[in-house]
C-alpha cells in the first residue's frame, strides 16, 4: 500500500470505496478499489471475487485494466487503471447535444469491448452508463465486473436478478434464467439510444411491470408468433397488447437511418434474434467510422 | 500483515523468469491452463515437511470425500463440489498438509467454490455440516455444534483459509470441468440416450476428482478416459476406425494413463481418518519445535548482531526474521522490495541507528511473546491429545458394550 499515495475519493463501488491514487515510483495515476473484509463475516464478497477472477483474464483496450491485487489482513485492494469519468458524468457535463461522431465512436468501442468479453466466455450482466468509463482521449472502457460471470457450454441456470432495471432485457424481466450474451446486447441497445439522445434514458421504468410496458409500447407486445416460448417463461404475465409503433425515428430523432436499423436489431425482444456484438460491429452504421477508432488494435 | 500481489499469468511468467525468489504466482493457473509440471508431483510441500506420499494421498482423498459429502448435505450443485475438490488438490501443491490443516482448507474450498459457482452457502452451515460428518464418521451420537469461542475461532480460520486459497491459486478460481464435455461427447457419438453409459461416466469423473489427473491432464482427456472406462466395464464397443477419441484430439496413451490413475483409486484400502490425524499431528509438532528452535537461534543471532553493532554481515536466519517482522510491522512494502531485499537495503536499514535499536528491541519482545504463545499452544495441544486418546478409548468401550464389534466382524466376513 505504501507504493500508492491516495489523492482523493472518487466514489463508492458495489462493494467498497474507490480512490484516485498515484504510484509513488512511476507517478502513474491509478484507481484503488478497497474491499473491506473485517466487518463482513462471510469472507471475500462474491462480487469482488468475480471482478478479480474475470478481469485478470480480460486484457483489452476497451476493458478497464486490473493491474494488481494487494491483500492485507483487513482488506483487499484492487489496483485499476484510472479513467477521468464515467459515461453518466460525461452526459451531465455535456452542453447541449452530443456530437454524432462521438456517439458512433463510443458505441463502436462498447461493442468491441463486449465482443471481446463474449469471445472469452464472459457475460458482463450489468451494463449501464455508470459502468462505462471515458478517458481524456475519448476512449471508452467497460468497468465494474461485479456481476459478471464466465459461462460455459451448455449454459445453465443463472440468477435472474441481474442488470439494473432500465437496461434489463424483456426475457430476463420475464424471469428467464437461461440467457447468454444476448443479455448484454439489449443493454448495449439501451445505451446506444441514450447516447443518441445525449443522456436521456430510453426506458426509465419504475418497476418490472412499468419497464415491460415501456418496452412493449415502443416495440409491440411479443406473442408466441414473434417469440416462440415467451409464454413459457417463469414470470410471464399477459400484458396489454401494444402494436409496434415503429417510432424509432421519433424516439431517436438525431440518429441516421443506419443507426436506427442497428438499434432495432439490438432492441429485439426475442433474445435468439438479437444481434451479437461482432455482427453489430460489422453493421453498415459503422462503415464511415473514423478509421483511427476502428483500427485501434489493442 | 501480509502483503502479496496477484499477478496475471503473463506478468508472473516474466517475473519468475527474471527473479527466482519467493513468488506467489509460482503455479500459473488460468481459465485454460490448470496443469502442473511433473516436478511438482515429485516433491510436494508436504513431502518436504516429512509427510510420506501415501499419507498425503490419503489426506487428499479424505479431504475430497469430505467436500463431496458436505456439498451433498448443503444441497450444492455437483459442479461446486467438483470445483472445491480441485481447489483443495491444487492448494496442497503449493502448501503443506503439515502446516495447514486439511479440514480448514476443505471447509474454505467448498465455501469458496459455492460462491464461485453462484450457489453461495453460509460459513455457519459449512461448519455445521463438517461437524456432522465427523460425528457420523466417528460413530458418535449426533449433537449440534455449540456456538462458543471455539466456534468463532473456527469461523475465522475458515475465512482465513478462503483467502489463503485465493492467494495460492492467484485468484484463478474458474475450473473447466469435463462433466459437460462428457454430455457433449456422448451426444456427438450419438449415445446420449444410453443412461447407463452417461451415468457411469459421470461417476468415474466424480471419483477422479480424488486423484491428481485434473492437475495432469486437460478436461478433454479426462472426459474421454471416463467414457473409455465405462465402455469397457459395460462391454460396449465404441467406433475404432478411426478411434472415436481422435475426434476430440485425445490420444490413447493419455486415456490409458488417466484410466490407470483412476482405477488405482479403487485398489486403495479405506482411509482411516484418525491414523492420518495422528501422523500429521506428530509432524506438526516437529515442525513447530523446529520453528521454535530456529526462532531461538535467531534471537541469539540478533543479540550477537546488536553487540557487534552495525556489522554488515547478514544474519543467517533471515527468513525467520522476515516472518516475525511481517507480523509486527503494520505496513509491509510491496512484494518486490520485501522479498527481494538486497544486502544494501539491509545495511541501510541498520544505519538508521536510534530508530533501529528501538525496533530491534520491540521485535525481540515480540518474538519472545510469540514463543510464549507457541508454548502455550503446544501445551494445549498436548492436553487435547490426551483428551482425544481418552475419548477414543471411550468409544471403544461404548462400541464393545453395544457389541457392535461383532456386527462389524460379520460385515467384514461378507
Amino acid at each position: 500500500m505504501q507504493k500508492y499515495e491516495k489523492l482523493e475519493k472518487i466514489g463508492e463501488g458495489t462493494y467498497g470505496t474507490v480512490f484516485k491514487a498515484k504510484n509513488k515510483e512511476s507517478h502513474e495515476i491509478v484507481a484503488l478499489k478497497r474491499v473491506r473484509l473485517d466487518d463482513d463475516d462471510e469472507g471475500v464478497p462474491s462480487s469482488a471475487l468475480r471482478e478479480i477472477c474475470l478481469l485478470k483474464e480480460l486484457k483489452h483496450k476497451n476493458i478497464v485494466r486490473l493491474y494488481d491485487v494487494l491483500h492485507s489482513e483487513k482488506k483487499l485492494t484492487l489496483v485499476f487503471e484510472h479513467c477521468d469519468q464515467d459515461l453518466k458524468k460525461y452526459f451531465d457535463s455535456l452542453n447541449g447535444e452530443i456530437d454524432l461522431d462521438v456517439v458512433k465512436s463510443f458505441m463502436y468501442q462498447l461493442l468491441r469491448g463486449l465482443a471481446f468479453c463474449h469471445s472469452h466466455n464472459v457475460l458482463h450482466r450489468d451494463l449501464k452508463p455508470q459502468n462505462l468509463l471515458i478517458n481524456k482521449n475519448g476512449e471508452l472502457k467497460l468497468a465494474d465486473f461485479g456481476l459478471a460471470r464466465a459461462f460455459g457450454i451448455p449454459v445453465k441456470c443463472y440468477s435472474a436478478e441481474v442488470v439494473t432495471l432500465w437496461y434489463r432485457p424483456p426475457d430476463v424481466l420475464f424471469g428467464a434464467k437461461l440467457y447468454t450474451t444476448s443479455i448484454d446486447m439489449w443493454s448495449a441497445g439501451c445505451i446506444f439510444a441514450e447516447l443518441a439522445n445525449s443522456g436521456r434514458p430510453l426506458f426509465p421504468g419504475s418497476d418490472v411491470d412499468d419497464q415491460l410496458k415501456r418496452i412493449f409500447k415502443l416495440l409491440g407486445t411479443p406473442n408466441e408468433d414473434t417469440w416462440q416460448g415467451v409464454t413459457q417463461l417463469p414470470d410471464y404475465k399477459p400484458l396489454p397488447v401494444y402494436q409496434p409503433s415503429l417510432g424509432l425515428a421519433q424516439v431517436v430523432p438525431r440518429l441516421p437511418a443506419r443507426g436506427r436499423d442497428l438499434l432495432a436489431r439490438l432492441l429485439t425482444c426475442n433474445p435468439s434474434l438479437r444481434m451479437p456484438a461482432d455482427d453489430a460491429m460489422a453493421h453498415a452504421y459503422f462503415h464511415d467510422l473514423n478509421p483511427s477508432v476502428k483500427n485501434d488494435r489493442c | 500483515m501480509t502483503a502479496t500481489t496477484v499477478q496475471n499469468s503473463t506478468k508472473t511468467n516474466t517475473i519468475t523468469s527474471t527473479k527466482p525468489q519467493k513468488n506467489y504466482g509460482k503455479i500459473v493457473l488460468t481459465l485454460y491452463n490448470c496443469l502442473l509440471p511433473e516436478s511438482t508431483f515429485k516433491e510436494t510441500p508436504s513431502q518436504a515437511d516429512g509427510l510420506d506420499i501415501e499419507t498425503e494421498t490419503d489426506l487428499r482423498i479424505l479431504g475430497c470425500e469430505m467436500i463431496q459429502t458436505a456439498g451433498i448435505l448443503l444441497k450444492l450443485p455437483q459442479v461446486a463440489m467438483a470445483t472445491g475438490q480441485i481447489y483443495l488438490q491444487r492448494f496442497y501443491y503449493s502448501k503443506s498438509f503439515v502446516r495447514y490443516p486439511m479440514e480448514t482448507t476443505a471447509m474454505g474450498s467448498i465455501y469458496l467454490a459455492s460462491k464461485v459457482e453462484e450457489k453461495p452457502c453460509r460459513i455457519r452451515d459449512v461448519i455445521n455440516v463438517f461437524h456432522h460428518i465427523k460425528q457420523v464418521r466417528a460413530q458418535k451420537t449426533i449433537s449440534p455444534l455449540i456456538v462458543d469461542q471455539n466456534y468463532i475461532e473456527l469461523k475465522n480460520q475458515v475465512i482465513k483459509a478462503e483467502r489463503r486459497i485465493l492467494k495460492e491459486l492467484g485468484f484463478c478460481v474458474h475450473v473447466k470441468h469435463p462433466h459437460k464435455l462428457i454430455v457433449v461427447y456422448l451426444q456427438l457419438l450419438q449415445y446420449e440416450k444410453n443412461r447407463q453409459l452417461m451415468q457411469m461416466s459421470w461417476n468415474y469423473m466424480n471419483d477422479a476428482l480424488r486423484t491428481d489427473v485434473f492437475m495432469r491432464f486437460p478436461p478433454e482427456t479426462i472426459a474421454c478416459a471416463c467414457i473409455y472406462l465405462t465402455a469397457r466395464k459395460i462391454g460396449l464397443p465404441l467406433p475404432n476406425n478411426p478411434h472415436w477419441f481422435s475426434l476430440f484430439d485425445v490420444t490413447e496413451d493419455d486415456i490409458r494413463e488417466v484410466s490407470l490413475r483412476i482405477l488405482q483409486l479403487y485398489k486403495r484400502p479405506k482411509v482411516i481418518a484418525e491414523d492420518l490425524e495422528l501422523k500429521v499431528d506428530m509432524l506438526r509438532k516437529i515442525y513447530q519445535a523446529n520453528k521454535h528452535i530456529q526462532a531461538q537461534k535467531d534471537r541469539e543471532n540478533s543479540k550477537a548482531d546488536e553487540k557487534r553493532a552495525e556489522s554488515p554481515t547478514a544474519s543467517t536466519s533471515k527468513d525467520i526474521k522476515r516472518d516475525t517482522r511481517k507480523d509486527k510491522t503494520p505496513k509491509t512494502p510491496p512484494l518486490s522490495s520485501k522479498y527481494h531485499s538486497s544486502h544494501k537495503s539491509k545495511k541501510e536499514r541498520r544505519s538508521r541507528s536510534p530508530y533501529d535499536r528501538k525496533r530491534e528491541y520491540s521485535s525481540k519482545r515480540h518474538k519472545s511473546r510469540s514463543r510464549d504463545r507457541e508454548m502455550d499452544r503446544s501445551r494445549e495441544r498436548r492436553v487435547d491429545d490426551k483428551r482425544g486418546r481418552i475419548t477414543m478409548r471411550k468409544y471403544d468401550d461404548y462400541e464393545r458394550s453395544k457389541s457392535s464389534r461383532d456386527l462389524r466382524d460379520e460385515k467384514r466376513k461378507h
